[in-house]
């Protein structure tokens, strides 16, 4: 079930937050071993929480908005009494976290329920979710290939049924990368919109949180939930909470939209441009338009998130180079040596491309793009062909992504049902703190039929 | 950066830094700092206005 369902079920008293537990801890006790979202599984702490709902109902008390909904976060939110993996081993010897994240605070003043934790690119630096300590995520649209990263193991989770919503982060395409994989529907809000406190960083300038789910009115009540200012993030904009749920029923309807063209179809293989074509057919009058300097925009995001995440684990490589992930040590360590010209060239650069994306959206409401430039691909490939060009495919699944979040709009991404065999998602972008733009765009795709959730 | 300036910039640097690498090291270090190189070389080459500031707001 969805998580509205799910909400809607526990009102009307056709099941109770602890049935839909037991369902859940089933599913995961199935369907985990084969995927490998997970990993810590919190029972206990769930069983709870849905008592608390279940008490609640039975006092004829009213239910909060996403009451008896279970969820799961990357294992870089705090989450009491756990230690923070951020998917690495050598977090296992920290401290559990004293106290929740923000965002898992609020999920569970909203009602849901926490089930657990979910597996990532060691520090989040991965497209893949190979992570060597804790095993590869698995796509379930096919075990044998990559659920996508680094947020993998939270689209893994929802595209396999096992929870209705995820949380995840996103600083280069971590949330829109596998959601396409995947098949789900992915959102990541306005760089500054929701909290980061309690999370394990990555790249400071860049890094943002946000949500998973099998439909755009289940990520519009989960992020709703959410929003709201946190006086403990330097970089939240500290803005009040703008509901969007109540906007989906108005679609796309008056929504001046346009197809990026140049270089997003450049860089994305022929299933990946069929779907951007596919979503764009949707809304009427639909322009086709470039973006100015994007191969740019990706190079300041990649300048900057070697130079930041490089600096952040410098002591770390220096001390246990041997312990870290051999998938991205190296990586860490190469951006460690990054020159300061380039690093503040690249946060100048970024600032002239937001002024020039500013410029477009004078224009436009919405650009549609493609979100990856292929489908899943099988676990161990090290190589992309991409229209006659060799790429490295670990950093380059997210050329599509990068120039959008280098300059922090918000993204919802949606999978395109019927263009290939396995999932692909294209990028809904709308401007800065216009969320409800993205999603109401989703929302229409999804009532023509064009962009769905599929079980796998 | 020729591929050997590469290879000597993340030599010095490195060591600067306090990383002891093995010539294995130093050529796969190497080879990704060569990839961000390129990424820097567009956006060096690139001219933007002399009142252009960094992104990042810091709030005192």
């Amino acid at each position: 079930m969805k998580a509205l369902e799910i909400v809607s079920a526990i009102r009307s008293g056709g099941a109770t937050a602890t049935s839909v537990l037991e369902a859940t801890l089933a599913r995961i006790h199935a369907h985990d071993g084969a995927i490998n979202a997970f990993t810590a599984v919190t029972a206990e702490r769930a069983q709870r929480e849905a008592a608390a709902i279940d008490a609640l109902k039975a006092q004829g008390r009213p239910l909060p908005p996403l009451a008896g909904v279970p969820y799961a976060v990357k294992n870089l939110f705090d989450v009491e009494g756990l230690p923070t993996l951020a998917g690495s081993r050598l977090h296992e010897k920290r401290s559990p976290a004293a106290r929740d994240a923000t965002l898992v605070a609020r999920m569970r003043d909203a009602g849901a329920i926490l089930v657990g934790a979910l597996n990532m690119d060691a520090y989040a630096y991965g497209f893949t979710t190979e992570n060597t300590a804790y095993g590869p995520t698995r796509n379930p649209h096919d075990p044998e290939r990559s659920a996508g990263g680094s947020s993998g193991g939270s689209a893994a989770a929802v595209a396999a049924g096992m929870v209705p919503l995820a949380l995840g982060s996103d600083t280069n395409g971590s949330i829109r990368v596998p959601s396409s994989l995947c098949g789900v529907f992915g959102l990541k809000p306005t760089y500054g919109r929701l909290p980061r406190t309690g999370s394990f960083p990555f790249v400071h300038s860049l890094d943002h949180l946000g949500a998973f789910g099998m439909g755009s009115e289940d990520v519009a009540a989960c992020y709703d939930a959410m929003q709201g200012p946190d006086a403990n993030d330097h970089a939240c904009a500290q803005r009040p909470v703008a509901p969007v749920l109540p906007e989906l029923a108005r679609g796309a309807g008056g929504l001046r939209i346009a197809r990026l063209g140049g270089y997003f179809d450049a860089h994305a293989g022929d299933e990946a441009r069929a779907a951007s074509r596919c979503a764009a057919e949707v809304f009427e009058l639909a322009a086709e338009i470039e973006l100015p300097e994007v191969e740019r925009a990706r190079a300041a995001a990649f300048v900057i998130s070697a130079a930041e995440g490089g600096s952040l684990h410098r002591e770390t490589l220096q001390r246990d180079y041997g312990g870290f992930e051999p998938h991205n040590r190296d990586r860490f360590l190469a951006g460690a040596l990054t020159p300061a010209a380039w690093y503040v060239k690249a946060q100048k650069f970024r600032a002239w491309f937001a002024e020039r994306c500013r410029e477009l959206f004078t224009r436009f409401d919405v650009l549609i793009a493609p979100a990856t430039p292929v489908v899943a691909q099988p676990l161990g490939t090290e190589w992309l062909e991409l229209q006659g060009r060799r790429l490295p495919l670990r950093p380059s699944l997210g050329l599509l992504t990068q120039p959008i979040s280098c300059v922090g709009l918000p993204v919802m991404t949606v999978p395109i049902a019927g263009v290939s065999a396995l999932p692909i998602g294209v990028q809904l972008i709308a401007a800065p703190w216009r969320e409800d733009l993205c999603l109401r765009a989703a929302h229409q795709l999804e009532q023509a039929g064009v962009a769905r959730w599929e079980p796998a | 950066m020729t591929a050997d300036a590469t290879t000597a910039y993340v030599e010095v640097v490195a060591c600067a830094q306090g990383f002891e690498l093995s010539a294995e090291q130093v050529a796969r270090i190497a080879a990704i700092f060569a990839r961000t190189a390129e990424m820097a070389e567009l956006l060096m080459e690139f001219d933007l206005p002399e009142s252009a500031e960094p992104a990042p707001l810091f709030r005192p």
